[in-house]
């Protein structure tokens, strides 16, 4: 520190040194973050590349529309395969099967409503297993969305609730919810009016293990921005994957219904959703259809 | 003092380059501590460090060819923060998420100092943080911050003199003259 530093910011400077040295040295020990950080390097690199290729770019969506095979049947109705994950697979790089995966911190939301308290009170071991699924879930779309929607993080307020946030700075809201069926009819099918969409679109897929779903494009937050979002009944659950608009309706879901569909259909999805529907982490649904 | 970990004193500052692997363990401590003073909570600071690590390993090839790799990482630790700070205060347009500010009451200094430091404004914190934790000269961290030399130590009078009253009389101190 400077000599010619005014006599009470040299001491103040002093204390405020102390204070740091003191402060850090309480913190508890750290983790090795290197292999993470080389994890997450590599996938930076590997999106910094593909958006500095658009060409790259137009070869992986159409590689990605090229996976999902509009085989079965006349009608809309399609059968959708996995989708590409935009990354080396683990057989194709060996070297990557060992590394963890980064820790995504959590985005934290004040509870603002009595459901939201108790999701927040509930006991330690119960948000531990909310949390961890959640981390699972959290990397996993990451891998299977496109890379405009940015990086996921879980949103610790419920555990059904993600955030999507690109480089900009853009927030998408994520939904994925496996949530105890209340035993109603759901979203299970298109509505047979097109115009109940509000000029919106649906499709009709059906994934691996001939599960039927639904994807919409139907607008949302404003009159000019989309939410792009899926649903189908899995085991005794209903299963919804959903990006919302940015924050401020300020541009819609960066993804297609068949690129959601692809991401469902993804084995490393529905095995998450089988976890999920096996071991509960939302109430029963129990509103009434049409209520 | 080579064992707190602190910028200036790194020891291998000018070394020819090395593996990332190597430098990563070697750095990790020390940034995640600068992180720790910049965020003020341990689990952010991790992020924080993880992510700046990514970005090294991502630009290692240009990271490891800079004369300063101490440097060049502590500039990445600290334009990352801020990018971050910027991105928050957008998302409590819509979000309450508050910082992890600890209660104001509280007589633990750790607990007195992160709530002092909190109360500046991001780049304020980044300068006190870079001037007075990493001991770094008023040039360099207006080079970092991409301000006038004038600016930084205005910035930090200012904030020496906030920090001082929170401080205050509780933690006595010697300074020796």
């Amino acid at each position: 520190m400077e000599d010619n530093m005014p006599r009470d910011d040299h001491r103040s400077a002093l204390l405020v040194t102390d204070a740091m040295e003191r402060t850090v040295e309480e913190l508890p020990p750290l983790q090795d973050l290197v292999p993470a950080a080389v994890a997450q390097g590599r996938r930076r690199r590997t999106r910094a590349r593909l958006a500095l290729a658009a060409g790259i770019a137009c070869v992986a969506g159409a590689v990605v529309c090229g996976s999902l095979a509009l085989a079965v049947g006349n009608d809309a109705r399609t059968t959708v395969r996995p989708a590409t994950s935009g990354t080396p697979s683990a057989s194709a790089s060996p070297d990557r099967v060992q590394e963890p995966e980064p820790y995504r911190t959590p985005v934290h939301i004040a509870p603002t409503s009595d459901g939201e308290r108790a999701t927040a009170h509930l006991p330690a071991a119960e948000r531990k297993r909310r949390a961890e699924f959640q981390q699972r879930a959290a990397v996993l779309l990451d891998k299977l969305l496109p890379d405009a929607v940015g990086l996921i993080r879980p949103v610790d307020l419920e555990v059904w609730r993600y955030q999507a946030e690109t480089a900009d700075g853009t927030v998408f809201p994520v939904i994925f919810s496996v949530r105890p069926s209340g035993g109603g009819s759901g979203l299970k099918s298109c509505p047979a009016d097109p115009g109940a969409l509000k000029g919106g679109s649906c499709e009709q897929a059906t994934l691996p293990g001939g599960i039927k779903a639904i994807s919409l494009r139907v607008f949302a937050d404003s009159a000019e921005t989309m939410a792009t979002e899926v649903h189908f009944p899995y085991g005794h659950s209903d299963v919804t994957l959903m990006v919302n608009p940015a924050q401020g309706a300020r541009a819609s879901a960066p993804v297609t219904g068949k690129e959601l569909l692809a991401a469902a259909a993804d084995p490393r999805f529905l095995e998450l959703v089988r976890h999920a529907d096996a071991h509960p982490m939302e109430k029963r649904q129990t509103s009434v259809e049409g209520g | 003092m080579p064992e707190n970990g602190r910028g200036s004193s790194a020891p291998r500052e000018s070394q020819a380059p090395e593996s990332f692997e190597a430098f990563a363990q070697a750095s990790q401590r020390r940034l995640y501590r600068t992180a720790y003073l910049l965020c003020g909570d341990p689990d952010m600071a991790r992020d924080l460090t993880q992510t700046t690590l990514a970005k090294l390993f991502q630009h290692w090839r240009r990271a490891s060819a800079a004369d300063h790799m101490e440097a060049y990482a502590r500039t990445v630790l600290t334009r990352t923060y801020l990018a971050e700070r910027r991105r928050r205060l957008r998302d409590l347009m819509a979000h309450s998420r508050p910082d992890p500010r600890p209660a104001p009451d509280h007589t633990d200094l750790r607990v007195t100092l992160l709530s002092a430091l909190a109360g500046l404004p991001p780049r304020a914190r980044a300068m006190v943080v870079l001037r007075y934790w990493e001991d770094q000269s008023v040039e360099s961290v207006a080079e970092l911050l991409k301000c006038s030399p004038s600016t930084v130590k205005s910035q930090c009078s200012r904030s020496l003199a906030k920090l001082r009253v929170q401080l205050g009389e509780a933690h006595t101190y010697t300074t020796g003259s």
